[in-house]
């Protein structure tokens, strides 16, 4: 009872309702009362923390400006006659002025945006919690150097089969291809604490050197965009010197004006793609218009493609500009998050085709984009591919039970498969400049950061925790001026 | 570029836009939709946790609002709080109608949780997202009624005072309410031997 009188001192004296007499007196008790001043403490940090712990576990969702349209119509068939100047467009369009206009041009932009991720709304009600209780070797060590994953710990992971079921989240591609390979069986006998099961190499769990490059992520840090750089192996992590840009794209190979970057509001600098050395010494603007995004270099020539709502329809539309902004090139194909192969000729993005209704990973080439273009994964749920600069191999992200995950396919779309399970979500697949390992974002072991995979042997790590920002941009122009912006509408990049 | 050019609604008040808008102005219904459709957005959002029903609770309310807006009277309520009234109404029935016990909080946003504070160290950050995940945790624990209250008040930023008019009731109702929201929190917390972070009393002091 006492407790309780206390608690509601203190919730008073922290709501400011009490007289200064009443206030006075309370300071003093809880200068005699260390439990009270814990009390206090608590009260302050629930005050405190609470806005922020609801607004960062329930975000904060942009109004749809489509809706504006919707509402109009449902109040349409009134029987006031007044209203009936709903139905008169152009009186409409007068009162209005430009607003109506953007909101139906919104509209048709929505409505592809929908259709390319129907199942987006199915994504906010899965069993997972952003938030939830880290799991296994846990936060304490997580930062710095992060424990590498490999095969499953569990010794009764007695096949392949029976490891895909167990708490593992990486799928080796060997576990897949060579389904009943020797050495499994011969690690599930042995209780060695740490048996490589579904290692390739039976004998030792020798780790793969880690790859060497560049990777180059953005992050949010609550004023503007920015670009930081990062050796694979965690260390020499730095911050490229150009503001308000993000969608980093580094050349695979060469290191002059190797960075490619969206531009979202640079006061002084230019609002598109621009190019520039790492050091932003000498940076180019190369093409025109702010909305031009995602682009990805050629590994064969200073050459780019990249994806643009430039448009007045907003719809995402796909295009190739040299690297010195010499030449820009249409190629009349909607779709977004195009990838070129390594002959720096075919490429594969994301889209549908004329009607919405057959939706996923398409594939063409810089010549005959507009003529033909061959579905070669049909997955509404397909985003953000990444074709091997050595290889035939296409990695993408895919999120069919409500998390996202790492998936593999060859360039025809054959032999897809999942390359990471688990409830953390993982996206933005890209790989290294030698084809042997991939990059990626991921909200696994509590935190959002960049990992990288080794897909081969399934070896992962964590490369680095986001603590200097959020992928995602606040709700505000320009970030969300042409609808919602997610995190996996961003894109990272590995250079050399 | 969207909006930046001043419309002549920009400076009206809500009670004469309301009373343009009971005469048949088509703008002023435009004008009223503009200013709070974006927050009865960020409410459903908040209590359905689903893109449709947040669009449909934002649909609904406008509709029942226009049904009834001879029957709005300023003198009672602002028209913010009229429209979130008709809005928590609309999620409550349709919280019931789905059968759902509780708010279905299950899925965050899947973004990274929070900013960086210059003020906090690395260690302060780790402190404070260790504090920050269990009181999320805690929250999830809480009933309805305390959650609906806490949603409001820390997730809306609504001050106790509309909350109440919203819902109908006397203002220390709401306070106790906070308080009794807050009580529980604590009381998990510490029952867990969680204590706020001392670091958050270095900055309070500032």
């Amino acid at each position: 009872m006492h407790t309780n009188h206390v608690d509601r001192q203190i919730e008073a004296y922290l709501d400011h309702q009490l007289s200064a007499e009443e206030r006075r007196q309370v300071e003093l008790h809880l200068k005699q009362c260390p439990a009270c001043a814990q009390r206090l403490i608590d009260a302050r940090g629930l005050e405190r923390e609470l806005g922020p712990v609801l607004k960062a576990a329930l975000g904060q969702p942009t109004l749809p400006p489509h809706l504006r349209y919707t509402v109009r119509q449902a109040i349409q068939p009134t029987p006031r006659r007044s209203f009936l100047s709903w139905a008169t467009p152009l009186k409409v369009l007068n009162a209005l002025g430009s607003v109506a206009v953007v909101a139906l041009l919104a509209f048709g932009a929505l409505v592809v945006i929908r259709g390319q991720i129907p199942g987006l709304s199915s994504m906010f009600i899965t069993t997972r919690q952003t938030l939830a209780p880290v799991t296994g070797g846990g936060t304490s060590e997580a930062t710095p150097v992060p424990p590498t994953v490999t095969a499953p710990a569990e010794p009764e992971s007695e096949s392949p089969a029976a490891a895909r079921h167990s708490a593992q989240d990486v799928l080796p591609k060997s576990a897949i291809q060579q389904p009943a390979s020797g050495n499994a069986p011969a690690a599930g006998r042995s209780a060695q604490p740490a048996p490589p099961a579904l290692s390739p190499q039976p004998a030792a769990p020798t780790p793969v050197a880690l790859p060497g490059g560049t990777i180059a992520y953005p992050l949010f840090n609550g004023q503007m965009y920015q670009i930081h750089l990062i050796n694979p192996d965690g260390t020499n992590l730095r911050t490229a010197p150009m503001l308000g840009v993000s969608e980093p794209a580094l050349h695979p190979a060469k290191n002059d004006f190797a960075l490619a970057v969206r531009s979202w509001n640079d006061p002084d600098g230019p609002r598109s793609l621009v190019t520039t050395d790492i050091l932003a010494e000498r940076p180019q603007s190369i093409t025109h218009f702010w909305e031009d995004a995602q682009p990805d270099w050629s590994p064969k020539e200073n050459r780019l493609i990249f994806a643009s709502q430039r448009e007045s329809d907003r719809r995402w539309r796909l295009y190739s500009a040299w690297g010195d902004g010499s030449l820009e090139v249409n190629l009349r194909r909607e779709g977004q998050s195009p990838t070129f192969a390594p002959d720096g000729f075919r490429f594969v993005y994301q889209g549908c085709d004329e009607t919405g209704n057959r939706c996923g990973l398409w594939r063409t080439d810089i010549e005959h984009s507009e003529q033909q273009t061959e579905l070669i994964l049909e997955n509404p749920l397909a985003r953000s591919p990444d074709w091997s600069p050595v290889s035939e191999e296409i990695v993408y992200m895919a999120n069919p039970n409500g998390d996202w995950d790492l998936y593999l396919a060859n360039s025809d779309g054959s032999g897809a498969h999942r390359l990471t399970r688990g409830l953390a979500n993982d996206g933005l697949p890209v790989w290294s400049p030698d084809g042997q390992w991939i990059a990626f974002v991921s909200d696994r072991e509590g935190a959002w950061g960049v990992w990288i995979l080794h897909p081969k042997s399934g070896q992962m790590r964590r490369v680095v925790a986001f603590e200097q920002g959020t992928l995602t941009p606040p709700v505000r122009a320009p970030y969300t001026e042409h609808g919602e912006r997610h995190w996996w509408d961003e894109q990272i990049s590995w250079g050399k | 570029m969207m909006q930046t050019k001043t419309s002549p609604e920009q400076d009206v008040t809500d009670p004469v836009l309301v009373e343009r808008w009971q005469n048949g102005d088509a703008a002023a219904f435009d004008a009223l939709y503009t200013r709070h459709a974006q927050t009865i957005y960020r409410l459903g959002w908040a209590m359905l946790q689903q893109t449709q029903a947040a669009e449909d609770v934002v649909q609904e309310t406008f509709m029942r609002a226009h049904k009834a807006r001879h029957r709005f009277d300023p003198d009672r309520a602002s028209f913010g709080t009229w429209l979130y009234q008709i809005a928590l109404n609309y999620c409550r029935s349709h919280l019931r109608k789905k059968r759902l016990v509780t708010m279905p909080w299950l899925r965050p946003s899947g973004e990274p949780p929070e900013l960086p504070d210059p003020m906090l160290g690395p260690e302060g950050h780790a402190l404070r997202g260790e504090y920050r995940r269990l009181l999320w945790e805690a929250v999830q624990k809480l009933s309805n009624p305390l959650k609906e209250v806490i949603t409001l008040h820390y997730y809306m930023e609504l001050p106790a005072v509309e909350i109440a008019a919203m819902l109908d009731c006397p203002e220390g109702t709401i306070y106790s309410r906070l308080h009794n929201a807050r009580r529980r929190l604590a009381e998990t917390l510490s029952a867990q031997g969680v204590s706020a972070p001392e670091i958050f009393e270095a900055q309070n002091a500032h």
